[in-house]
């Protein structure tokens, strides 16, 4: 078999363009596919990092926020049990004052019954002194005593009048 | 005429009237004194003469007020 040279050439020839063809109409645009998709994929994959990062962010601005929030409600408990141990002393102060104004009244109120008392007591000891010492008077003195005690005042009578 | 009012517990004698009504008159011989007596045994003693305003009270009674009234 002869090796026809013409045939090799056209057969190298034909190959070139088809391999020219092949790149222009197929490696080429498969590349750009390929590099487009891959681009692609970088986009996506450093958008999602952002997102991961937002969402760190959001995150902590949430944690900070609910410190935040636990505090001042905590504050506020605070605040409220203060003022009610405050409002329940000022009640109970007052109430203490109330009740020994009352006390006081009380007794000042017992101690004029008292006065009272003692000196009804007394005008009544004194009425029944009196009333005693007229009786025992009464009878302590008789007719010899009763002349005795005009002739002794007679003479005072008569110098004070 | 000048009332002398003469009260006592029980009645004086005439000894005792006539001693009073002298000794009276020696002291105002200007006036003309009349003795009133009147018996009132609630003095319990002794007299209470009244002239002119002027009262002596020397009775049981008085005395007993007065320690009443100190008490």
């Amino acid at each position: 078999m002869e090796i026809q040279l013409t045939q090799i050439i056209f057969q190298i020839i034909n190959f070139g363009v088809v391999l020219g063809a092949l790149t222009y109409f197929v490696y080429k645009p498969v590349l750009k596919l390929l590099n487009d998709r891959r681009e692609k994929v970088a986009a996506a994959a450093a958008a999602a990092g952002e997102v991961m990062q937002e969402k760190e962010e959001l995150e902590r601005v949430r944690e900070k926020t609910l410190v935040k929030a636990s505090q001042k409600a905590k504050k506020i408990e605070d605040d409220a049990k203060r003022e009610a141990r405050e409002q329940a002393k000022a009640i109970l102060d007052q109430a203490k004052a109330e009740m020994t104004a009352r006390e006081n009244k009380f007794n000042a109120e017992l101690t004029k019954m008292k006065k009272e008392e003692l000196k009804k007591n007394e005008a009544m000891i004194k009425q029944a002194a009196v009333l005693m010492a007229e009786k025992v008077l009464g009878q302590a003195i008789d007719a010899k005593k009763h002349q005795k005690l005009i002739d002794e005042q007679i003479d005072q009578v008569i110098e004070s009048l | 005429m000048l009332q002398i009012t003469i009260a006592s517990a029980v009645a004086l004698s005439d000894e005792q009237k006539k001693k009073l009504e002298t000794g009276m008159q020696k002291k105002h011989p200007q006036e003309e004194l009349s003795f009133v007596y009147q018996l009132q045994p609630q003095l319990l003693g002794g007299l209470s003469v009244s002239m002119a305003g002027k009262l002596y009270d020397a009775s049981v009674r008085a005395r007993l007020n007065q320690l009443a009234a100190k008490l």
